[in-house]
């Protein structure tokens, strides 16, 4: 008799326990899908970014005269993007990379502009362009374009050489 | 006579662990339904991102090339370039092949030509044709579109379409699809003073319009995708501008269940420029 009373099993205590500890596994798992979500949507930024990347050499290219006499030097902004006035292809330009990177009259999603996540004012994500002439070499006129991505610690560089 | 107490489990004991086992079912149901949701749109958004990369950089390549004219292409090379609206609804009708198409009214169509080699030059088109298959309308009943690419081996000597499942016969021939589920396709082009050029063709009878096509400098392509199945458990309204504020374009506006993102590209046309 006593024997068989004496055999062991889960306490209903026990048994709660481990339903708990599964429970918070399963909460741990709903937010890593998530997670998921959020790193296939940065992972879009980047690749729109990419293209951005692109216009801005192409419209370098494009522009030689600006670039030779380091006109696209003076273009170096950061999350506050405003237009600036002016007629010229060079202002233009840098109209439309500032529009272009703020995502502006694309696509408007329950009346909100879908804008690249920005974190601060201060130097986190910017664009800067520099003007490389005679540093490579005295007859040749390139031009960097500097890419702080991300939260600002992220920094990509591309290049071209114009003239 | 006396009862051996059996050890089991008492009533109470029983209905609680039914109970423990529901509630543990159910989560398990639940998250699975959370998962395979997520999936879904991880899955969805994943094949947008990697169409439109693919769609734009083939698009960028061609205009790169656009205009190029061999130094020993014996022919003129006086078609460059062209961006028409496609809001003609032309209904191309190959009652023989049983092939129909779509173009689609207020979205751009874009042909460019160049040169592969001193004799050969194509031409290629780019533009948004609506799916034939009832199953693929949105819920409101609008027709759900497609950006199509077609070549053209020399268009002005000897035109012969490539994509034909007789190449020889010409018989069969339609544009092939490159990227699905498309909402919008826009081009800009602009001039060397980044002015925008409404008027550029090759193929009009406004001698102003051909001539626009060698003062384009910039082109801007404007791609707005939509995923493959409905996302949201919501409906979302999406207004797409894909233009310069206050210029011509499509203005849409969508509300319903699926993602959109809209995909910008800009080239300069350096053939053209240098011509």
């Amino acid at each position: 008799m006593k024997k068989l009373n004496s055999k062991k099993g889960f306490s209903i205590i026990e048994s709660l326990v481990c339903l708990v500890i599964i429970g918070i596994g399963f909460v741990a798992i709903n937010q890593l899908t998530g997670h998921a979500i959020q790193s296939v949507d940065r992972s879009i930024e980047k690749n729109k970014v990419n293209f951005l990347a692109e216009m801005i050499i192409e419209d370098i290219m494009g522009n030689p005269t600006a670039a030779i006499s380091s006109g696209f030097g003076s273009f170096d902004e950061r999350c506050t993007y405003n237009n600036k006035g002016g007629n010229s292809l060079l202002a233009k330009q840098h109209n439309k990379w500032v529009d272009k990177l703020k995502a502006k009259q694309q696509i408007k999603i329950n009346n909100k502009y879908k804008i690249p996540r920005c974190d601060s004012v201060k130097d986190k994500k910017k664009i800067h362009v520099i003007n490389t002439k005679g540093q490579i070499n005295s007859n040749l006129t390139g031009v960097r374009l500097n890419f702080f991505t991300g939260k600002g610690k992220q920094k990509k560089y591309l290049g071209v050489i114009v003239k | 006579m006396t009862f051996k107490k059996k050890p089991g489990m008492t009533l109470v004991e029983v209905l609680v662990a039914i109970v423990i086992g529901v509630i543990s079912a159910a989560a398990v149901f639940y998250s699975y339904n959370i998962f395979n949701k997520s999936y879904q749109s991880v899955a969805d958004k994943a094949k947008m991102n990697s169409a439109s990369r693919n769609a734009l950089s083939m698009i960028l390549k061609d205009l790169r090339n656009a205009g190029y004219c061999d130094i020993n292409y014996n022919n003129s090379c006086d078609r460059l370039i062209e961006k028409k609206d496609n809001r003609y609804a032309e209904v191309k009708n190959y009652k023989v092949n049983f092939y129909q198409y779509f173009r689609i009214g207020g979205t751009d169509y874009l042909a460019l030509e160049y040169n592969t080699s001193p004799t050969d030059r194509v031409e290629i088109r780019y533009y948004l044709i609506a799916y034939d298959r009832s199953n693929l309308k949105e819920a409101n009943g609008r027709s759900t579109f497609y950006l199509a690419r077609e070549v053209i081996e020399n268009p002005t000597t000897n035109p012969k379409r490539v994509y034909c499942k007789k190449y020889r016969n010409q018989t069969n021939c339609a544009p092939i699809m490159i990227t699905p589920f498309v909402s919008d396709f826009q081009v800009v082009f602009k001039d060397e003073n980044g002015k925008e050029l409404n008027d550029v063709c090759f193929n009009c009878s406004s001698q102003t319009a051909k001539d626009n096509q060698k003062r384009v400098h910039t082109a801007e392509i404007y791609l707005t995708l939509r995923s493959p199945n409905q996302i949201y458990k919501k409906d979302r309204t999406v207004i797409i501008t894909n233009h310069d504020p206050g210029k011509k374009g499509l203005r849409q506006t969508i509300t319903d269940r699926y993602h959109r993102e809209t995909f910008f590209a800009s080239a300069y046309l350096r053939n053209i420029v240098l011509n």
